[in-house]
């Protein structure tokens, strides 16, 4: 062993090794993702990819993750936690499958199940592997399982604690059977279900492997040197962030049940090299389902800091051990049994995620972006399909603008930042459900302005194909602007509004249907040619808008991203039209 | 400070669950209860419950509104909480 390839000081494993493994982890990792895409039923798992693979330790630490669902990926430390604690440690045999979603026991919300395996070794386990995935069916009061209107977890879908799925690879028929029963897609929840237990599989015989290559004392160490190094790094990370208490506050706008808003208020405390999320005087817990449960805001957290921070640092247990929240019970950030929460996991984890970027946007302002969007546009629908009779089931969830950054416009149309999946192809949709999509296009002027522009929102309009659909949304942000930041205007708002076939008006589901909330319902019934119109929110922008440079202006006047009264009323610039999607520009007089 | 770690039942037939008074997790399994004014007050663990105690601070203090004047005592409990013990260190003391 030279000096170079010795292992860094506390440490038991050479950095080569270490590395190798490292990657070697994170890569079965994102391969039990690609079997879960490839064999799955269900879009939410083929195409959305909202799932993830996760390893942990024989202790119950996690020791590598992929690029998959940040808010899954946070909760499922917890989840993980909960079902070994709950069942104990020494009761899992080889072939054993644990089944759990119960959010008052770690769990993100309801339709997102989490499937647990022991890998054994000589008899013996030696680590935990794990997915987490978004069924697209959970048994709930409404199809989807995302009702926006619910006022306790049991209209939320079937809550199951830890169970056995399969004891030492025999199906435990009883519990599909209750499974399939309460769901209203039994075969796709049995297809989603199996292409979870194969994904674990995969990981087992990795594992396995990993340690026929190199033996069990290496790969115990490093894995616990991979915990090391992780939390070390991360440590530096938030050394470099000046010490103080950093405070902000923004507003979920209402629950579905009651208009009332919800504050969500953050003290971040950046301390040497330990940060702590203190979100105490936020708001009681809502009457509807936005709640989050503390594994949830913990996950929101562990999110927002992980898009300040190195990327390059290993995603594992060791890189949370330096973050701490503090969520009081009874809030909306930390509620209790049996308050509803399904939209928690979907909408205050944005929240979260923005208040955090908002109290240390003075701290670090060369790395915190605007709001973003901050929805995900949830969407779901269900009934008898005309083609053959059976239910069908879908969660859709749209693409937002992102917060302009320091330096760089935010992104387009993409999936809020705690989903990192993506939505359902247009011609997927449409061969899947009997619904035709009339347009898809991003929204001009959406964009929150400023030095840099917020990224663009879009506007789908969908048209019913059938005599009866049923459907139900969880939006946010459709009265609450998504904020800039640094002299940065807010984004455009969301909006999803209803045109009921043969008439020409776009109408509030709140106008058409007498609901409580305009952007949060349940199981309402769309008829053959009735219109649903999405507005997906833009991000906020960063910096003043009348510093943008005026060749980046008439870019965005090219690309159709601003329309010319934009272009003069908040850049300052007057436009003129030279060629179809080609414009001169010059500063308005007096504005810039 | 006198108090005692219970293993929470399985949530079966009930449905009991244990924050911890300062950073408001639910503990899954083993519960430090502190007896403190009749009451039994779920922490974490120990070490919390005696900073806790060092701070004389009310749990209801927490839901207050009035975020603005956090002690640093209090923030050091936080910090001890949530800094949850690591979970091999735990498994091997059994």
């Amino acid at each position: 062993m030279t000096a170079t390839d010795a292992p860094p000081t506390g440490l038991k494993v050479d950095p080569v090794t270490l590395t190798v493994i490292d990657n070697y982890l994170a890569t079965t990792c994102r391969e039990m993702g690609i079997a879960m895409m490839r064999t799955a039923y269900s879009p939410m798992f083929n195409e959305s990819l909202d799932f993830s693979c996760v390893m942990f330790d024989r202790f119950g630490r996690m020791i590598s993750q992929a690029e998959f669902c940040p808010s899954q990926m946070g909760t499922i430390k917890f989840t993980v936690e909960w079902m070994i604690d709950e069942l104990g440690a020494d009761v899992y045999k080889p072939g054993d499958v644990i089944i759990m979603n119960d959010p008052y026991r770690g769990s993100g919300h309801i339709p997102e199940h989490t499937l647990l395996k022991a890998v054994f070794y000589e008899g013996a386990i030696v680590a935990f592997v794990a997915n987490c995935a978004h069924l697209a069916e959970p048994g709930a009061k409404a199809p989807g399982g995302l009702s926006g209107d619910a006022t306790d977890i049991f209209q939320e879908g079937l809550r199951l604690p830890p169970l056995w799925l399969q004891r030492e690879g025999v199906p435990q028929e009883d519990i599909w059977k209750i499974i399939f029963a309460n769901h209203r897609t039994p075969k796709t929840t049995h297809g989603d279900l199996m292409a979870m237990m194969g994904s674990l599989n995969v990981a087992e015989r990795r594992i396995t492997s990993l340690i026929d290559r190199y033996g069990m004392e290496t790969y115990q160490d490093a894995t616990e040197d991979l915990m090391t190094i992780a939390e070390r790094r991360m440590r530096e990370e938030i050394r470099a962030i000046p010490d103080g208490e950093y405070t902000f506050k923004d507003v979920i706008e209402d629950d579905g049940v009651s208009d009332h808003p919800y504050t969500v208020r953050v003290r971040v405390v950046v301390d040497d090299d330990q940060i702590t999320c203190d979100f105490t005087g936020s708001s009681e817990q809502a009457e509807g389902p936005m709640n989050g449960t503390f594994a949830v805001t913990a996950s929101a957290v562990y999110n927002a800091l992980m898009h300040l921070t190195d990327p390059t640092i290993p995603r594992n247990e060791g890189v949370y051990r330096p973050i701490h929240t503090v969520a009081p019970p009874g809030t909306i950030v930390n509620c209790e049994f049996p308050a509803p929460l399904v939209g928690g996991n979907t909408e205050l984890s944005p929240r979260i995620t923005d208040v955090i970027f908002g109290a240390l946007a003075n701290a670090i302002p060369d790395r915190v972006p605007a709001s973003l969007g901050g929805t995900s546009c949830c969407f779901l629908f269900g009934g008898e399909h005309p083609d053959d009779g059976e239910f069908y089931s879908h969660f859709h969830f749209e693409g937002i603008g992102w917060g302009g950054r320091p330096r760089k416009d935010g992104n387009s149309q993409i999936i809020v930042i705690n989903g990192n999946c993506r939505n359902t192809p247009v011609e997927v949709f449409e061969s899947r459900y009997p619904i035709r999509v009339e347009s898809y296009r991003l929204l001009e002027d959406s964009g929150g302005p400023g030095l840099n522009r917020g990224g663009l929102g879009i506007e789908r309009i969908l048209t019913m194909q059938t005599d009866s659909i049923t459907v139900s949304a969880i939006f946010n942000r459709m009265t609450v602007d998504p904020f800039g930041l640094h002299g940065g205007k807010p984004g455009m708002n969301s909006g999803i509004y209803v045109r009921f076939a043969d008439t020409l008006d776009w109408r509030t589901f709140t106008d058409a249907f007498g609901t409580e909330s305009p952007s949060k319902f349940a199981n309402l019934t769309l008829r053959r040619g009735d219109q649903v119109k999405i507005v997906a929110p833009g991000g906020g922008g960063w910096g003043d808008p009348m510093q943008r440079p005026i060749e980046r202006v008439k870019a965005d006047l090219d690309e159709g991203f601003i329309t010319p009264a934009a272009a003069e009323s908040l850049y300052g610039v007057t436009a003129s039209q030279v060629a179809d999607g080609t414009w001169n520009v010059t500063p308005a007089a007096g504005r810039r | 400070m006198s108090g005692r770690w219970i293993e929470r039942s399985p949530m079966y037939l009930s449905f009991d669950i244990y924050n911890c008074n300062y950073c408001g997790k639910n503990v899954p399994r083993n519960v430090w209860l502190e007896e403190m004014g009749g009451e039994s007050v779920p922490f974490c663990s120990p070490d919390v419950a005696q900073i806790y105690i060092r701070t004389r601070r009310h749990p209801e203090n927490l839901r207050h509104d009035d975020a603005g004047d956090l002690t640093e005592e209090l923030r050091e409990v936080r910090r001890g909480c949530a800094a949850l013990r690591d979970r091999r260190e735990v498994a091997e003391s059994k």
